[in-house]
């Protein structure tokens, strides 16, 4: 029974303790240049577990990270993005309004897999999403979900 | 003067691989432009990219499957949009670094549309052989700017199989065209 818990805790603790990513690389950054905190997310690391393991919809990695009462320019949170990911992720989307919104989406090609990694802010507010998918089996499965609604 | 001659033919040699596979480039003004709009989209899709979302459609689907092989021929997609306030926030110098590379060797603009209100259109085609290798849409209105470069062998035909895949709206003339065919179909 011992060696059984021993072994889920491994397994669960894996996921998240991964060595620092350009992800954590990224959050960290943010945090320190808003002087926000981290929204704690409950469940949070239970839900990356079972993605990791159950890669549900195709996905195999999930990373989040909320961030509310920020106060930072959207060229000035840009420019952060860009540099904290660096030269491997390759930006696909970008879209600025002077509005204080700023959205940044880059990815990154993983053998048959697709690394996403999208960074948002909405005025005072931040997120930052990473997500490893493989896309045939993510179609598969919006394709088994269009036909059971039918 | 040999040593000029030498010089001048190892300065074209060495110049001509990196001319000869140039392609368009947005110009650096460009990203001046996205800090005076209202907001700004810059969409890249590379090759690699581009080979990816095409896993995203089914093989099984003909649509789906046609519109893989036309991807699979392309090399980029970039589109580059920004919103005004105001008119006259931007000229048309400012597109002109995009213009002058259009007036180059290998293209030619196909349609030109100007409007009393201020919105013109233009679309570039690259011949590339035979065939059409790249093809540069520019809209300008008074408070909108759009750049789209499609690059890579592109069949017109197969164009329009792109809309309603991948965020492309579908195009009006193929429904019409198909409206035409049922009427014509029906009057027999």
């Amino acid at each position: 029974m011992r060696l059984f818990l021993g072994i889920l805790t491994i397994l669960i603790a894996l996921p998240l303790a991964s060595p620092a990513s350009e992800f954590d690389w990224l959050v960290r950054e943010f945090s320190r240049e808003s002087g926000a905190k981290q929204t704690h997310i409950p469940l949070f690391g239970v839900m990356r577990f079972a993605v990791s393991v159950g890669h549900p919809a195709g996905a195999s990695e999930l990373k989040l990270a909320l961030f509310e009462h920020t106060d930072l320019e959207p060229r000035r949170f840009s420019d952060l993005t860009d540099a904290a990911v660096g030269r491997d992720w390759k930006p696909m989307v970008r879209v600025r309004s002077r509005s204080g919104e700023s959205t940044n989406i880059y990815a990154q090609t993983d053998g048959r897999n697709l690394r996403l990694l999208i960074a948002s802010l909405d005025r005072e507010e931040a997120a930052f999403v990473q997500v490893r998918i493989r896309p045939e089996e993510l179609m598969k499965f919006v394709d088994d979900h269009a036909q059971a609604k039918k | 003067m040999k040593r000029n001659v030498f010089g001048f033919v190892m300065a074209m040699a060495l110049a001509m691989p990196v001319g000869a596979y140039q392609d368009l480039k947005m110009p650096v003004n460009l990203d001046k432009l996205a800090e005076r709009a209202s907001e700004s989209v810059d969409v890249t899709l590379d090759a690699s990219m581009l080979q990816l979302a095409s896993g995203f459609l089914s093989k099984d689907d003909p649509d789906e499957a046609q519109v893989k092989k036309l991807v699979s021929k392309l090399k980029g997609v970039y589109v580059r949009s920004f919103e005004f306030d105001k008119e006259g926030q931007y000229s048309m110098s400012d597109v002109e670094a995009i213009r002058s590379q259009l007036r180059g060797p290998g293209w030619s603009r196909i349609v030109g549309v100007k409007s009393i209100r201020g919105e013109n259109s233009e679309v570039y085609l690259k011949k590339d052989g035979g065939q059409i290798g790249g093809l540069v849409v520019l809209d300008a209105e008074p408070k909108e700017l759009t750049i789209v470069h499609i690059d890579g062998a592109i069949n017109p035909e197969e164009l329009s199989e792109l809309g309603g895949h991948m965020g492309i709206p579908r195009m009006d003339k193929t429904k019409t065209g198909k409206k035409d065919k049922d009427n014509a179909k029906g009057d027999q």
